[in-house]
């Protein structure tokens, strides 16, 4: 996918604005992505509106033009957690140096920025991220962003919506002064949302954030526990049980 | 499997008042203030891109985008202006139905005469819970009203004559066909309308959205022509006829609505006031009820954007 970020000033709406597009559909056939864009759009405006409405932070939905296939959503001021906990703010997962190098040079034309970007990205551990900087002044440590973090993620599995790609880089933090906590985690990219059906589901969604913890960030364990654990706080005993059941058949496996 | 590509964090591109319209319609500008607080939406809209590349955009499908180059929806200049004005303490408003009926109930020139008079969105203001509730509908109505519709490769297009025969050459329909007005309701104003209103019902979304005999908040919003972009950076410093555009199109919308609107003309800002909306219609309307049992934090500003999102994803529920 892209976004590029669009400037209030320009716009009806004054708000800052993220346009969000398919990347599939540079690959597809024009009639086969231009559906499937539509599809996966739609799909992704309706799951933010219906967790907006459960209570969970996600960025609103300005506007929806399908036939472009063109999602125009809200820009969360703030960084992702794989920023905040160093992880850079480039790249998914599991891209490898290499890939990512390449994909700077696909991109083109944004030279500038590129190597802006570069510079940025944290790889010295001691290093603290301008965020995380930012939450210390404001008295949050790790621990209590991962408690922010599991407690998003069981606002959302309370709604039955499943993330379906929950990344580091799909959380992100936004400072919220004048309100009774200083942050919220606003959980962004709903292009592979479903709803769960089964315990497995959450399950899933879990092990698929344990991993992208497990390969983006230094003493995973310790901050993916630190989730865990607010996780079934937020969920109760009730539903975090089958759940933690899944957990092990999935970790076991 | 899915692209792991194309991870960017969006543009911060440095903001551009150059060719901002919005910017410029807020400017003090003498003379405009002989209609005050009328709110006008000028180029706002239309800045949402620029002619000349509207023109390119618009015969391309969208897989013709690449990094960087995503547009936001554009409008051609059939729509591209907007007026908005809130009327608090309307007195009138039995007699503007009455002239609203009566204008669709007659025919030939004389009904042309009388739907011209009264070609406006006349929306209930209490049913609105803040200004950008109403912008968002606005620009949805618009964006969804110019979508041409894609016809998709299996079901034969739209001439609805039952030929089989597969086109050799499949394109997307949206590659040939140019912006322009597609609505359900046959006008602009009754779109706008149904873009307010969780279903698809026209008669409902009037008795919902609508103008009563009850009014007395009333929003009148007018969708029309205006200067292309060219026409709005002419002149020795870029604001030329444009500018002036705005001006006359602002008094002679202006004088069109003071026709028909008895009522006090207030800042379009009042609409975010707390009170103002009828929650206990909105809550109904926008199925609200579930939201208020949540028991969260900033309750009030949550449900707003709950009505924003349900107007935002119209198109798409
Ligand atoms: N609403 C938003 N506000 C601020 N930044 C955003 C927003 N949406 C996306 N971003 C930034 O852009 C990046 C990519 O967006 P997003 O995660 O939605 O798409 P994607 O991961 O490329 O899509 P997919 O995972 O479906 O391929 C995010 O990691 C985040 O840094
Ligand atoms: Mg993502």
């Amino acid at each position: 996918m892209t976004s590029t970020y669009v400037p209030p000033s320009h716009r009806l709406i004054q708000q800052s604005e993220l346009i969000k597009q398919g990347a599939e559909a540079t690959y597809r056939h024009p009639h086969l992505d231009l559906s499937l864009t539509r599809t996966r759009l739609s799909f992704e405006a309706r799951a933010l509106a219906r967790a907006q409405r459960a209570g969970v932070s996600v960025p609103k939905v300005l506007w929806v033009d399908p036939a472009q296939g063109l999602l125009g959503l809200e820009k969360v001021e703030g960084w992702s957690v794989r920023e905040i906990l160093g992880g850079g703010a480039e790249g998914e997962v599991e891209a490898h140096e290499g890939e990512e190098e390449g994909e700077e040079e696909i991109e083109g034309g944004h030279g500038a920025e590129g190597s802006l970007q570069g510079g940025a990205v944290v790889e010295d551990e001691a290093v603290e991220s301008e965020g995380m900087q930012k939450l210390k002044q404001l008295g949050v440590n790790q621990e209590h962003l991962m408690k922010s973090i599991g407690a998003a993620l069981a606002g959302l599995h309370l709604t039955t919506i499943i993330h379906g790609d929950l990344t580091t880089s799909n959380m992100m933090v936004r400072l919220t002064p004048g309100s009774s906590e200083p942050y919220e985690v606003v959980l962004i990219d709903f292009g592979l949302s479903s709803t769960a059906q089964y315990a497995e589901n959450y399950a899933v969604d879990l092990y698929v954030l344990e991993r992208a913890f497990a390969s983006t960030h230094p003493a995973s364990e310790r901050l993916y526990a630190g989730v865990l654990e607010a996780y079934s706080h937020g969920l109760g005993e009730k539903k975090w049980q089958p759940i933690e059941q899944k957990l092990k058949e999935v970790e076991d496996s | 499997m899915r692209s792991r590509n194309a991870k960017r964090k969006p543009t911060p591109t440095p903001p551009d008042h150059a060719d901002d319209g919005w910017a410029r319609a807020k400017d003090p500008t003498p003379g405009v203030c002989r209609v005050p607080r009328f709110q006008p939406l000028f180029e706002a809209l239309r800045a949402l891109k620029r002619d000349d590349e509207r023109e390119n955009h618009c015969h391309h499908p969208p897989h013709s985008h690449r990094h960087g180059d995503l547009h936001p929806p554009t409008l051609p200049p059939s729509v591209n202006t907007v007026h908005i004005a809130l009327f608090e303490d309307v007195s009138n408003a039995q007699a503007i139905r009455k002239r609203l009926i009566q204008a669709a109930t007659t025919e030939g020139e004389e009904g042309d005469r009388l739907k011209a008079e009264v070609d406006f969105g006349f929306l209930e203001g209490r049913m609105l819970v803040s200004k950008s509730h109403l912008l968002t509908a606005i620009q949805t109505t618009l964006l969804n009203a110019l979508t041409p519709a894609v016809v998709p490769s299996s079901a034969g297009s739209a001439s609805g004559s039952g030929s089989s025969t597969p086109n050799p050459n499949p394109t997307p329909a949206l590659a040939q066909t140019p912006p322009q007005l597609l609505t359900r309701s046959h006008n602009i104003h009754s779109e706008l309308l149904l873009t307010l209103s969780p279903n698809n019902n026209i008669t409902e979304s009037i008795r919902r959205h609508g103008l009563s005999d009850q009014t007395t908040s009333l929003v009148v919003v007018r969708m029309g022509p205006g200067p292309t972009y060219a026409e709005a950076q002419e002149g020795p410093d870029g604001r030329g006829r444009g500018q002036e555009q705005n001006v006359d199109s602002r008094q002679s919308v202006w004088k069109e609505m003071e026709e028909v609107v008895k009522g006090r003309l207030v800042e379009l800002d009042q609409l975010d006031r707390e009170d103002h909306p009828d929650w206990a219609r909105v809550d109904k309307v926008y199925k609200l009820a579930e939201m208020n049992q949540l028991k969260l934090p900033g309750l009030r500003q949550r449900k707003i954007d709950a009505v924003i999102n349900a107007v935002a994803i119209k198109s798409v529920t």
